[in-house]
């Protein structure tokens, strides 16, 4: 099932990169965002199945935004995308409700893996 | 989340570094400048005030967050004023006493009077920097530098120890800690293993937990949340689940979760366990390579057992003598393995008497030096429980009434054979074989020339008889004797022996020999006739519960049939002379064999198991057959162990028949 | 000339050497002995030890039924037992160095000899026989 996703990251590269893998196997990117004020913005707009969110952005941090998020809508399926070494960073996002973390630099297999699973979650 | 599992590992080791504490700040008051005397405390109270936090016993946790925050002020000035160390010391009173709250269920004291007493911020600071501003300052901004590298130090090695920890508690935990989980028949354990280089292992560890979650009722979890934000090691998670999913579902939706490499479970094995919980669940450390040779002998004893099948189904009489053989030499090696792991220092009840003997000295106003020596000498944990007490009075004794302005306590011991020999010495003024004569005589304990009769070494051992010397007191603390009686029990009662040595001007030596081990085997405890008994394990096939109408009555004999075997009971209380108490509707019986036969052995109730220390029997008790020893309640009270093999067959109440 | 204990059996006077006793105890706790039948009175904690206490009287063939509530603790070289008397008495000097034979109508069945304290016969009590006799009753 083709799923409408929406990016969030500061670096073009990123987003492009991932845009890519969710174009390759299927599924359609509704928006990208490059902080998380935007972020925010746009969700409120799109309602997207799935969120990529990076951690360290300018304006508003991807845990900040991924927080108003879940004041939103508590089973808004947001994954995190994290540096090696965010731990606690990572730990917060956790428990402020993200739904699962991607560690840079990842594989494309990786990515789908963690996306497939969440979103399987999140049908049931 | 359930954390009482974790309740008296945390009492354990919590008291362990409430030890520490005090050792150190004793210490400390010898050397008030000594850096890392400064630093270890606050270790210490660093690592209370996290598990405190992590078992939610908010007080425990505040009071030792509070002492964290004073130490680190003194680790910034690099000294403790010497009005701090009396206050640093209630307040690690304090923190004893609230663990006792804790251990005996009670709410958490209050800590608020404490908490307002704070003293000032160490003047030391302040007086050092007016003395010498440019350079001072300079130093404090190293000394500033020198406390981060330090806290590094502090946060860094935390999760290696508490890795060891749970490498080294993991496996003998198993048992105790899953004791306060709820009967669950259809739970299960779930061992998820995280591969070794899993980034942001926490929060990994935390969702794979939601997804326990979400496959049923979550029972309990080792690392839980908690433990987790406590910095708990999470390579591998033991998780007790409660679901009506089946066991491939839960696999495939772990192994999905990035990280998880393996997904393993265990058949819940806790009501097998529970049996062994009779006395609280403690818990000791043992090291791996002991775990490891339990495994290889486990392993060889699996060898033989295949190898005895081999010889018995070939019937090879010969290779089975000599298997049979080779497995009791393996028994044996596993005994004796057994009782190493039974091992724990000296030292780790040696911890309390720096503090003690420093609180002491300060009250009699004395100069005391306490010497420990051979302090790692290893000792039977039973052991060392009992000796808590007695090696805490014979202390304060020495320093009470053998040192008389200034001088050295000596604890050391030493290995003799099978013995351990702790002795409690002092350079004091020693004792006087003849006063103690005098004294005995003044008592009315025995006439003049009965006390010249004597030896001096047994003059030196009235001390012991209770009350010899109470009656003197003059100040709150009394003569010698205090205690000593008590000493002399509890020494006593682990097998052991007190000798006195000592003269005037000599200073005085209590030497205590024990064994290193005591013999200790699981019983049954049931009541016959109204009377504890108590029944090796090894003995008892089984217990029963027997409708009483379905026992038979064939002529004399009584019969009840179970796995389709006709068995014929016994009355225990018939077997060893007591009268006959008429069972209700249920009968209690134990199977047991008595020359090659199962039968059934009926007692009133069952009272539960335990481990219980063997007491040989005194003569011509040993010679009553049917009873292979004995062991003492807590309250005193003597309870026989009864073979019922050598019982039955002795009584010839067994016919073979 | 020798510190002896003097105790009664019945109506006879007994006497024990204090080198053969560990302590005297007073009222000591009492544990029923399974299996325990005629002179075994039951078992006491001793600083820890399970040592038994034997009704001395009954053992020797004494009728009487009264017995001190004070106990005579042996010496481990006598196995530790603890004997009930009839009655404690005292410690006294007693000589020891000429003993007599006992005479023949008490029988010899535990006595080692007769002493005289102040004209009266004590009996001195052999502690090798009473453990003899123990050994054959509780044995076989």
């Amino acid at each position: 099932m083709a799923l409408r996703v929406m990016v969030v990251d500061d670096s073009l590269f990123m987003r492009n990169m991932l845009k890519d893998i969710f174009v390759r196997a299927g599924h359609d990117v509704v928006a990208e965002a490059e902080n998380g004020e935007m972020a925010l913005e746009l969700y409120r707009e799109l309602k997207p199945d799935l969120m990529t969110m990076d951690i360290v952005m300018p304006k508003k941090s991807g845990i900040e935004a991924l927080q108003d998020i879940m004041a939103l809508n508590a089973s808004a399926c947001v994954v995190m995308v994290s540096a090696l070494g965010q731990d606690s960073l990572v730990l917060e996002a956790v428990e402020s409700g993200a739904k699962d973390f991607i560690v840079k630099p990842f594989k494309e297999e990786k990515v789908l893996e963690i996306v497939n699973r969440v979103t399987s979650n999140l049908s049931e | 989340m359930d954390m009482s599992q974790y309740r008296d590992l945390f009492l354990t080791e919590t008291r362990e570094h409430i030890n520490n504490l005090n050792k150190l700040v004793v210490t400390l008051e010898q050397e008030p400048d000594n850096r890392e005397t400064i630093d270890a405390l606050f270790r210490e109270a660093h690592s209370i005030k996290g598990m405190a936090a992590t078992m939610g016993f908010d007080r425990t946790a505040k009071l030792s967050h509070h002492l964290e925050d004073l130490l680190d002020d003194f680790r910034s000035s690099g000294q403790i004023p010497s009005a701090a160390i009396d206050y640093l010391l209630s307040g690690i009173d304090i923190l004893d006493g609230l663990l006792d709250d804790l251990q005996s269920n009670q709410p958490e004291r209050a800590i608020e009077a404490f908490l307002r007493e704070t003293p000032e911020k160490p003047p030391v600071m302040v007086a050092k920097e007016v003395e010498t501003p440019q350079q001072e300052s300079l130093l404090a901004v190293d000394d500033e530098e020198e406390c981060v590298h330090s806290e590094d130090e502090v946060s860094e090695p935390e999760p290696l120890v508490a890795d060891a920890e749970a490498l080294g508690d993991a496996k003998d935990d198993t048992a105790s800690e899953e004791e306060p989980l709820p009967e669950e028949p259809d739970a299960y354990q779930v061992l998820v293993d995280l591969a070794e280089d899993t980034p942001a292992a926490v929060a990994r560890g935390i969702l794979i937990l939601r997804e326990l979650e979400k496959s049923g009722e979550l029972i309990s979890s080792r690392p839980d949340v908690a433990a987790l934000h406590a910095g708990a090691p999470c390579q591998q998670i033991q998780a007790w689940l409660r679901t009506s999913l089946a066991k491939g579902h839960i696999e495939e939706a772990l192994l999905k979760i990035s990280g998880v490499v393996k997904v393993r479970f265990i058949d819940d094995r806790r009501k097998d366990d529970r049996r062994n919980r009779d006395e609280g669940a403690r818990t000791i450390r043992v090291r791996t390579d002991l775990l490891d040779q339990f495994v290889n002998l486990t392993g060889e004893l699996i060898t033989h057992r295949h190898m005895l099948n081999t010889a018995t189904s070939s019937r090879d009489w010969d290779d089975l003598t000599q298997t049979l053989s080779q497995t009791s030499r393996l028994l044996d090696d596993l005994h004796h393995h057994v009782l190493q792991a039974r091992l724990m220092p000296l030292e780790s009840i040696t911890g309390r008497l720096p503090r003690i003997v420093r609180d002491l000295s300060r009250k009699t106003d004395k100069k005391v030096t306490l010497q420990l020596t051979g302090t790692e000498v290893g000792i039977d944990r039973a052991v060392l429980e009992e000796l808590t007490d007695p090696l805490v009075h014979l202390v304060r004794n020495a320093v009470d009434h053998g040192i008389e302005q200034e001088g050295i306590v000596t604890v050391s011991a030493r290995r003799e054979k099978d013995l351990v020999l702790v002795e409690v010495a002092d350079d004091g003024k020693g004792m006087d074989a003849d006063q103690l004569r005098q004294k005995a005589v003044d008592r009315g304990l025995m006439t003049t020339p009965q006390a010249n009769n004597l030896s001096d070494r047994d003059a030196l051992m009235l001390v012991c008889l209770p009350g010899f010397s109470t009656a003197e007191a003059i100040t709150e603390t009394s003569g010698r004797g205090v205690g000593m009686d008590v000493v002399k029990a509890a020494v006593g009662n682990l097998g052991g022996t007190l000798e006195i040595l000592s003269a005037p001007g000599q200073g005085t030596r209590v030497q205590m020999r024990l064994p290193l081990s005591i013999s200790i085997i699981k019983i049954l405890l049931v009541s016959c006739s109204g009377q504890p008994m108590a029944i090796p394990i090894t003995r008892v096939q089984r217990t029963l519960d027997l409708p009483t109408s379905e026992i038979q009555s064939s002529g004399q004999k009584r019969i009840f049939s179970i796995d389709e075997e006709l068995i014929s009971l016994y009355s225990l209380s018939d077997a060893l002379g007591l009268p006959e108490v008429a069972a209700g509707e249920t009968t209690w019986v134990i199977l047991t064999e008595v020359q090659g036969r199962r039968i059934g052995l009926q007692v009133d109730h069952f009272l539960g198991q335990r481990e219980a220390f063997v007491k040989s029997l005194g003569f011509p008790l040993n010679l009553l057959t049917g009873l292979s020893g004995a062991t003492v309640e807590g309250d005193g009270q003597i309870v026989f162990i009864v073979d019922p093999s050598s019982l039955l067959e002795d009584r010839q109440l067994f016919s073979n028949d | 000339m020798e510190l002896t204990l003097i105790f009664t059996l019945g109506e006879e006077v007994y006497g024990l050497e204090i080198d053969a006793i560990q302590e005297i105890i007073e009222n000591p706790a009492l544990h029923h002995v399974p299996l325990a039948e005629g002179v075994l009175n039951g078992a006491i904690n001793f600083h820890g030890q399970i040592l038994a206490l034997i009704d001395l009287p009954k053992l020797l063939g004494f009728t009487a039924k009264e017995r001190d509530h004070r106990y005579v603790v042996l010496t481990p070289e006598f196995k530790s037992m603890v004997l009930s008397v009839s009655g404690v008495d005292r410690i006294a000097r007693l000589d020891l160095s000429s003993l007599q034979p006992a005479p023949a109508e008490i029988g010899d069945s535990a006595i080692r000899g007769v002493a005289y304290l102040e004209d009266k016969r004590v009996n001195l009590l052999d502690t090798d026989k009473v453990i003899n006799q123990l050994e054959n009753r509780y044995t076989g």
